[in-house]
């Protein structure tokens, strides 16, 4: 299955709809946001968005997969979304 | 009314002398934070669980002051309303004097919403262990698990056997399950059968502490308030280093709603110079409390309340692996490493809520069991790194951890890495953090929020 640079961000976007942040504002999540600093994906929400990654787009995350460079951003999910496709 | 109040006995009686099931998907050892959660997170999914608690609940325990953090996991578990409702004083920050320093800071100013919490452990760790109950695992108080048999664990259908004996019984029986979580803290179960248990010489301290009734305290305005206001004016944890404790030693003093716990965190070494032989660890402890001058006005109406003093030494440790074929280790059953950032039951519901993430993955996907625990096991072990990085005296960026430390620090918020500056430049340790995070932002913040605390001379 090929997938648009926008269909990506489009499955990606309601993980980010999601409660459970300490914060008072809002925050848009754009491809370039870093959601780690922003604190839009904390220790917890780490494990969930594995998984929903995972399920959205029928692939396998490895251990070693799960590092800052392909998670800070959803254009480094992206890339790393893309590569798992091959 | 006397024939209904005697049903309701026998009732009770009944459902406590229920058989406990000979099998369940999961066994928890242990129902301190990590376990009442663990248990909770995972009858959530759909799975039966069986919790064997050694104790009766409402039991002791220390580590009363916790972070905020500790409402998204009260959240997921769905207990914060009744956590609330109990009433537990709210902590408006922290107060530190620290080698004749002293500053303040509040967890409002680092944009937390909601408020820590100084709490009766017993009473605590009771709600969460009700919660527990409530959620539908089956809860077995005062019954010991005493080993686990992992041999059929790395089958393809993950075959534990767990060995309970209930207190003041003589025979032991087993019950099946196809993982079993240790929660079990200090006492690490399945940890010390496996001989996972690292003892941590970076930390050769030991605590002491007790309790004091009638103590005044620090609000986060730097002010002194009597023990009568502590209900309408949040009190700060105050925290000092000890002049003669060789840079290293430290005391907490926690408001609680009836009674104030003041504990000591020293070097072993030093303890044991300075404590003459034939003196008691209460005379010695009283001593430390009376040489503050701060401590001494705060203390000046209270009084010691007799037999409260307890002593924990060797807590510094953690496990070599904290996840193996059918077994995973939970908060201080997986490490613990030292007071000094009030991590510790952060952590245990942290490590509650990846264990049960994680158990849920495995079930689903048994092929992947592997894949999932060692996701588990790098997460949780960089968590305990990064705590013992901040927290480690002397602290050494050569130290093996460091990478983990680093990484884990990479994954945590400008916020969390803004207030863990805050607390470690405060306690002298902010080059652990430096070594750790390149973050002019936790600099920024932690400039703009912390302040001096000036103590009005009487
Ligand atoms: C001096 C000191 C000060 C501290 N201060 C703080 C603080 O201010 N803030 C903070 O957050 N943390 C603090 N901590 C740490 C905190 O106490 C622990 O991290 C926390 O209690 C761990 O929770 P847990 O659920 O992992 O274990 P515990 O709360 O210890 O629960 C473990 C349970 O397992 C039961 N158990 C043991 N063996 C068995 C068995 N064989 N079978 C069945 N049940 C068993 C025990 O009875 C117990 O109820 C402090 C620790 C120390 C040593």
């Amino acid at each position: 299955m090929k997938y648009t640079d926008e269909q990506i961000f489009n499955a990606l976007a309601p993980f980010f709809a999601q409660d459970g942040m300490d914060r008072k504002e809002a925050i848009a999540v754009e491809p370039d946001t870093d959601i780690i600093a922003e604190g839009l994906v904390d220790s917890l929400g780490i494990f969930k968005l594995i998984a929903f990654v995972e399920e959205a787009f029928t692939i396998t995350i490895e251990p070693d997969e799960v590092l800052l460079e392909n998670f800070q951003t959803l254009r480094a999910l992206r890339n790393l979304i893309v590569k798992k496709l091959g | 009314m006397a024939k209904r109040q005697a049903a309701a006995r026998a009732a009770q009686r009944s459902s406590s002398m229920n058989a406990v099931p000979d099998s369940c998907d999961v066994v928890v050892i242990g129902g301190g934070p990590a376990g009442s959660l663990a248990a909770t997170y995972l009858t959530g999914k759909g799975y039966s669980v069986v919790l064997f608690e050694r104790q009766k609940h409402p039991r002791y325990q220390v580590g009363e002051s916790l972070l905020p953090d500790v409402w998204k996991y009260c959240d997921a578990a769905g207990v914060s309303d009744a956590i609330a409702a109990e009433g537990f004083l709210r902590k408006a920050g922290g107060s530190v004097d620290w080698n004749g320093e002293m500053r303040r800071l509040s967890f409002g100013d680092f944009g937390y919403t909601r408020p820590a919490l100084h709490v009766e452990r017993d009473r605590f760790d009771s709600i969460l262990l009700e919660r527990a109950r409530a959620s539908g695992a089956w809860i077995g108080e005062e019954i010991a698990v005493l080993e686990a048999d992992l041999s059929r664990a790395g089958d393809n259908e993950s075959e534990v056997s767990v060995s309970y004996r209930p207190v003041g019984e003589a025979s032991a029986s087993r019950i099946r399950c196809r993982y079993v979580v240790d929660a079990s803290g200090q006492t690490g179960v399945i940890g010390r059968q496996l001989g996972l248990r690292v003892f941590d010489e970076g930390f050769r301290f030991m605590s002491v502490w007790g309790y004091f009734a009638n103590s005044s305290y620090l609000a986060a305005d730097g002010l002194i308030y009597p023990a009568q206001s502590v209900r309408q004016v949040p009190p700060t944890t105050y925290v000092s280093a000890l002049p003669q404790g060789d840079g290293w030693a430290w005391l907490w003093h926690i408001m609680l709603r009836e009674t104030t716990s003041i504990g000591l965190v020293i070097p072993k070494a030093w303890a044991s110079e300075t404590k003459g032989s034939a003196e008691s660890w209460e005379a010695w402890y009283l001593k430390q409390c009376r040489a503050l001058p701060l401590l001494q006005r705060l203390l000046a109406d209270a009084t010691f309340c007799e037999g409260s003093l307890r002593l924990v030494r060797n807590y510094s440790y953690r496990s070599s692996q904290v996840a193996g074929p059918g077994f995973f280790l939970l908060g201080d059953a997986a490490g613990f490493v030292d007071p000094i950032f009030s991590v510790g039951v952060v952590f245990s519901m942290y490590s509650a809520y990846a264990a049960a993430h994680t158990i849920d993955r495995c079930f689903r996907q048994r092929a992947r069991r592997d894949e999932h625990r060692s996701i588990f096991s790098s997460q949780v072990q960089a968590r305990l790194e990064l705590s013992r990085s901040l927290a480690l005296p002397y602290y050494q960026a050569t130290d093996a951890g460091h990478a983990r430390a680093r990484e884990a620090m990479g994954f945590s918020s400008m916020q969390a890495q803004a207030l863990m500056y805050a607390a470690s430049l405060l306690t002298d340790r902010s080059g652990n953090f430096d070594s750790m995070a390149d973050s002019p932002h936790a600099h920024r913040a932690a400039a703009e929020r912390v302040r001096p605390l000036n103590i009005p001379l009487e």
